[in-house]
């Protein structure tokens, strides 16, 4: 003879779809929660180290004494300039030319930089090397790159013989507003080690 | 022939494991968050470490001409033109002594911006004597 078969209660049933119910939410809201949170904390650091690096980058540019190229070029979504700051070599190291541009479509402010000859001060520049481009900043919107002259005055371009005082970079990131105003030439009145330049006591 | 009873779980069992799941999970959660108010607390802070810096390159322009907000025997309090915010000046002596502002002028003057908590000290050129 077949034994009738016990299956759940109806309340049974109702307690374990409401317990299972707020557990599947909690794993939701975990889950996307663990996902933002990874996110913010990885680009916030490489953000604010890109951030500090074209700020030194930019401390370090340089003057040119004699040659006549225009150490500094930029416009709207790009700008490249001479500097003592190398991501390769570091601070002290030769000369490079550091150049930033806003790829639009990848929403990214891609860097890449090319070791000049040391005899750039005065004949026109040589690429030694160039490095790989390298992303500095991810998930930008609306990077819009400007200039200050002398006269106080913002500008859009830049290609003259001296760099501009400021360079101000505007973007938008998550939502945020984000705005950097960076002087130029703050640290660059040392000579890197490979520029011999006869003092006048060694002259005499 | 003797069929083999099946047993389920029982409802205590279920709400054992539930529980314990449910434990756990609400355990993460809060320590997800704790990752979260870091996050939010580290981006307060670069935000108002960015705001000073730019204020400070901002101010290493000479030809600003400020405004004296207010002048005591020690500091000046000036402010940029069109700027909410305010730059304090001291003198700056490369000994232990300093010398008040009102006493004596200094080629290198201390400029100390200040937001909230946050303080950014900066040393360059003095821009007048103030007399």
């Amino acid at each position: 003879m077949n034994k009738p078969q016990a299956g759940f209660t109806l309340l049974e049933m109702v307690v374990v779809i409401a317990l299972s119910a707020i557990i599947i939410i909690y794993l939701a809201q975990l889950q996307r929660m663990t996902g933002r949170t990874s996110v913010a904390l990885k680009t916030i650091d490489n953000d604010w180290n890109a951030q500090q690096f074209i700020r030194k980058q930019l401390w370090h540019s340089q003057q040119i004494p004699l040659n006549t190229e225009p150490p500094f070029i930029g416009d709207e979504i790009k700008f490249e300039f001479i500097t003592r700051y190398s991501a390769k070599q570091g601070n002290y190291g030769p000369y490079v030319l550091a150049s930033y541009q806003y790829d639009e479509q990848q929403q990214q402010l891609k860097y890449q930089e090319k070791q000049v000859a040391n005899y750039w001060l005065e004949k026109s520049i040589t690429i030694q090397y160039q490095t790989q481009e390298l992303t500095a900043i991810k998930q930008v919107d609306n990077l819009q790159i400007k200039y200050q002259d002398k006269e106080q005055n913002w500008t859009t371009q830049w290609n003259k013989k001296e760099a501009p005082k400021l360079v101000q970079i505007t973007y938008t990131k998550g939502g945020q507003n984000q705005q950097f105003i960076i002087e130029t030439q703050v640290l660059s009145f040392s000579m890197h080690s490979g520029y011999s330049q006869a003092s006048p006591s060694a002259s005499l | 022939m003797q069929q083999k009873q099946q047993r389920g779980f029982t409802i205590l069992e279920v709400l054992i494991t539930v529980i314990i799941v449910a434990t756990a999970s609400a355990t993460l959660l809060g320590q997800i968050r704790g990752l979260m108010d870091l996050n939010k607390r580290m981006r307060k802070h670069q935000n108002i470490a960015t705001e000073l810096l730019n204020q400070a390159a901002e101010l290493s322009q000479q030809e600003i001409e400020y405004q004296i907000i207010n002048q005591t025997a020690e500091s000046i309090i000036l402010q940029p033109p069109q700027k909410d915010y305010t730059v304090k000046l001291n003198n700056f002596s490369t000994t232990a002594k300093t010398v008040s502002i009102s006493q004596a002028y200094t080629p290198y003057q201390q400029y100390q911006l200040k937001q909230q908590n946050y303080k950014l000290t900066f040393i360059q050129p003095g821009i007048s004597n103030h007399e």
